[in-house]
């Protein structure tokens, strides 16, 4: 299945795109090999003007996704149709380049970062221009997108119809679906909702020779080998998503908010055991230590117990009777576990304010220090307690400040690590403290990601979480899907060849 | 200052991320060639981590899909320059800098509150120095930003626009540079009327500026009298003859502080509220301490409020008429980004009977006037007005509510009816009706 609106774009935005002159980086000196330059102009012949970036700003300016590692690009291609990006895959094929997708570039695990195998750079193909939302078909509940559409956009049109679509990941306002297939992301409501392959009925994945296979389809249940599972997760290397059939879900009637402060982390860690083994799952469950609270309080003065060691945000939705339940359960459970405070939202404006806090932690952070490194390691519950202990104990070590913000339902820990990159040989200091806080979470029987992928960022962990033999069926099925090796390299398979490709990363770090 | 890395890279600048002949020179990557001093606020520009939650937000990024026409490549661009990897005037990072539409949507989603209204202007204003207009343009730019700053040659020029709507003659202009608006010599006439009634409250200035004092009267007299019917004794005088947003807008930034500061001396002695019914005009007013840097400035700023800061709902509600009209309400990016007045104009729309009120579903993208925007940049500015177009037509409504000229006259261009916010509230409030 394929798409042919997207073509009939505005000729306004066409020629806004498109630059006018020449093209000085094709011509002879611009230091671009024969067989760059070949392709450069095949795909220039195909997208067009407003189609292909391969200048220094352009290329710059798709060296790096959200994280921090980046390489420089042969160019970026934007097609604006799947027929286009087909082409374009398979001048990329035919001229032996790799390429690297992408659409809005919120990835903090360097998915899309443009590396290359044996030094060729790879071409970006953006699908950011095909956003389309296909068809919303409500009474199946299900949405066919565009790979470019921002989730946020997804959930707004679902709502106007009483449905919602689940995953909601911090980035939903700018990140794409294709991006969110292909990282497998997740959000606060994961705990009950899970993550995004619970939501991916069908997957329209474009192979490294431009043909698209659709995996699964719209029915509830199909029968087979579930390829679409296999490609959720992808991040690329198995092609790139086109499009994509998504589960809606009806939007709660009702919903509960309660804030509890605790003496400890360890037992607000004891807490959230308790709460997730009740007979009440709760749908949100979010913790925050004393330094985030600290931070934000200050800034955005949301009302939260400032001497807790941490807090804890619960939040019920369903039928209001439900609800009720689950706020007296944790409430009891709260009290239950030494709460030194309990708060329920009494209405909407209330619920706005004690989110208000969580979602105001980067501003806060953004007063204290320019830049921030957010890791993403997933603990089981039990050892909730003792993971957030230990990375205390890590930025007292690397004496960097951390604040702790964890989807705790799920021991999902997203510990910011506050720096200025200004500060001479401070990256060091948090790449050694991002390595220690993923290689304690293994220690813990943890995992080295909960929502944000694999990408370059964890990829040589991958070892220390799969045995040998399940790599190498990891590694088998990638090859069967996409035997050329050109779509996105170097990312999430661990290298077999050794650590050669780690370059644009500081020396003795981790990645 | 300490440099930035360029692109926050945190290798030691050893071997380039792909080694070898492949690399072409003068890559990102290239050591620095351009030793300037920098033009930029070092910890503002240091604020950006790069997340992209800006995107979805960006007019122009949503008509490219290009990073380089968004907030993040845009400040990228600023980095590379100020790290003198790449010039402020080489032509991919001036174009970048330049099809910013300064609608400031960016601000409003960034979550590292990144002040990016004050890194562009401070781009702009140093690619102006460095690049001034030239030809043609530059003759443009250099007498329309002089004529604003003069009500007598302004007057002239908007008399000789009517005369041209006339007899017809508007329609040799290109399309992109012709006014949408049918200026009437009658209205240029017109004068202002203080209105009657109880003054229960003190004084309150209605600030008239350039381009509203000569086509855009009615609305002033209206957020008189709107005024003038919940207490306030509404003066016309004193009238500096403009703000200087659009001249901060283009990159002028000496000519905008002296127009600040000039507007800042005729309010001298005054006491009260100076009342703005241009997003623009309050935007740029209430930063004059910003621009300036001074107490005074500083004070000036706080006394200016938009219309629906000093008229509540329940005010409005005490003594409305009903208006029968279904209008679509578009916010002015200058009012809901940069003077933050969020649901406030229209919960003071609402509060008139029988009015209904739509919001378009294009999460307030902006329509692409910008001051001179939409003729500087006619690719960008009409793709922007045939999304905010599309969008308008979504809703049903024959009418569009806009409290910007620069917004009403670029929407007039498809072909919609604009009423401003103060005309309907003016029509809706009877005079010293009942409280």
């Amino acid at each position: 299945m394929t798409t042919t609106e997207g073509a009939r774009r505005r000729p306004w935005a066409r020629r806004a795109a498109a630059k006018a002159g020449p093209l000085p980086w094709l011509e002879a000196g611009s230091g671009l090999t024969d067989r760059e330059r070949a392709l450069l102009t095949a795909v220039h012949g195909l997208v067009g003007d407003d189609g292909l970036r391969a200048g220094e700003l352009g290329r710059a300016t798709y060296r790096r996704d959200a994280s921090f590692l980046n390489a420089d690009p042969l160019g970026v291609a934007l097609p604006w149709t799947v027929e286009q990006t087909a082409a374009v895959v398979r001048a990329c094929r035919d001229h032996g380049v790799p390429f690297t997708p992408r659409a809005a570039g919120t990835g903090l695990a360097g998915g899309a970062t443009p590396t290359g195998e044996g030094g060729v750079r790879p071409l970006v193909v953006s699908v950011a221009r095909m956003d389309r939302l296909r068809e919303l078909d409500v009474t199946n509940r299900r949405a066919w997108v565009e790979p470019g559409l921002v989730n946020a956009r997804l959930g707004r049109a679902a709502a106007v119809h009483g449905l919602r679509f689940a995953p909601d990941p911090a980035s939903q306002i700018a990140a794409t679906l294709g991006g969110n297939v292909s990282t497998n992301a997740g959000g606060i409501h994961v705990l009950t909702y899970g993550v995004m392959s619970q939501h991916v009925l069908a997957v329209e994945l474009m192979d490294a020779d431009g043909v698209v296979h659709l995996l699964d389809g719209t029915a509830p249940e199909l029968a087979g080998i579930d390829l679409r599972g296999v490609s959720v997760g992808g991040e690329g290397t198995l092609g790139i998503v086109t499009g994509a059939c998504l589960r809606l879900l009806p939007a709660p009637p009702s919903v509960g908010t309660m804030l509890a402060g605790f003496p400890s982390l360890r037992q607000a860690a004891a807490m959230v055991g308790d709460l997730v083994t009740s007979d009440r799952l709760p749908d949100a469950v979010e913790l925050m230590d004393a330094r985030a609270v600290g931070l934000v309080e200050g800034y955005a003065n949301a009302g939260y117990p400032i001497d807790a060691a941490a807090v804890l945000l619960i939040e019920f939705e369903g039928l209001p009777h439900a609800v009720a339940a689950g706020i007296d359960t944790a409430e009891a459970l709260a009290q239950a576990n030494g709460a030194t405070s309990v708060t329920r939202a009494q209405d909407a404006a209330e619920r706005a304010r004690i989110w208000k806090g969580r979602k105001a932690v980067a501003g806060a952070i953004a007063k204290r220090a320019p830049d921030f490194f957010l890791q993403d390691v997933v603990v089981p519950r039990s050892r909730l307690g003792e993971m957030l202990d230990a990375v205390v104990a890590i930025g007292e070590r690397e004496r960097l400040e951390i604040l702790n913000v964890v989807h705790a339902g799920d021991g999902n820990l997203h510990p910011f690590v506050l720096f200025d990159r200004r500060e001479q040989g401070v990256l060091d200091r948090v790449f050694a403290a991002g390595h220690d806080i993923v290689t304690t979470a293994l220690d813990l029987d943890g995992t080295v990601t909960g929502e944000h992928g694999v990408g370059i960022e964890k990829r040589d962990f991958l070892s220390q979480v799969f045995s040998e033999d399940d790599l190498a069926v990891q590694r088998a099925v990638r090859e069967a899907i996409e035997p050329s090796g050109l779509a996105n390299p170097d990312k999430v398979l661990p290298s077999t060849v050794g650590c050669l490709e780690a370059r644009m990363v500081p020396e003795g770090a981790w990645v | 200052m300490t440099t930035p890395e360029p692109i926050d890279r945190p290798t030691p600048p050893e071997p380039p991320a792909v080694p070898g002949p492949s690399a072409p020179p003068g890559t990102a990557t290239s050591p620095h060639t351009v030793t300037e001093p920098s033009i930029f606020d070092a910890d503002l520009l240091a604020q950006c981590v790069q997340c992209g939650f800006c995107l979805s937000s960006c007019p122009t990024y949503e008509v490219t899909h290009l990073e380089e026409h968004g907030p993040r490549g845009r400040i990228l661009a600023m980095r590379l320059a100020d790290a003198g990897d790449l010039p402020l005037t080489d032509p991919d990072v001036k174009e970048s800098l330049e099809t910013c539409v300064q609608c400031r949507a960016c601000e409003l989603v960034c979550p590292s509150l990144v002040e990016f209204g004050a890194l562009i202007e401070t781009a702009r204003t140093e690619i102006a120095r460095r690049e001034p207009p030239r030809g043609l343009r530059g003759l443009a730019h250099r007498v329309g930003f002089f004529a604003l700053a003069r009500r007598s040659w302004l007057r002239a020029g908007v008399a000789g626009l009517a005369i041209m709507q006339l007899l017809r003659l508007d329609r040799v202009l290109p399309d992109t540079v012709r006014p949408a608006r049918r200026v009437r010599l009658r209205e240029l006439r017109r004068g202002y009327q203080r209105p009657r009634g109880i003054r229960t409250r003190g004084p309150a200035y209605v600030f008239r500026g350039c381009v509203m004092d000569q086509m855009f009267r009615a609305t002033h007299q209206a957020v008189a009298d709107v005024l003038g019917s919940i207490g306030y004794d509404p003066r016309f005088e004193p009238a500096p003859p403009c703000c200087g947003a659009l001249h901060t807008h283009a990159g002028r930034e000496d000519q905008a502080r002296g127009l600040a500061q000039q507007t800042i001396r005729a309010y001298a002695g005054t006491e009260g509220p100076i009342v703005v019914d241009s997003a623009g005009c309050g935007a740029a007013m209430k930063e004059f301490g910003h621009l300036l840097g001074t107490p005074e400035a500083e004070a000036f700023s706080a006394r200016v409020v938009d219309l629906s800061e000093v008229v509540t709902p329940a005010e409005v509600a005490a003594r409305a008429r009903p208006i029968p009209l279904e209008l679509a309400y578009q916010a002015p990016c200058h009012g809901r980004n940069v003077q933050r007045l969020g649901d406030l104009p229209l919960a003071l729309l609402r509060a008139i009977p029988e009015l209904t009120l739509i919001e378009p579903d294009d999460e307030h993208l902006c329509c692409g006037s910008g001051g001179i925007y939409s003729i500087e940049q006619p690719d960008f500015g009409n793709a922007l007005l045939e999304k905010k177009d599309a969008s308008l037509q979504r809703t049903g409504a024959r009418g569009v509510v806009s409290g910007n000229p620069g917004c009403a006259m670029q929407i007039a261009r498809a072909g919609w009816e604009i009423h401003h916010p103060a005309e309907l509230l003016a029509r809706a409030m009877r005079p010293g009706g009942p409280v």
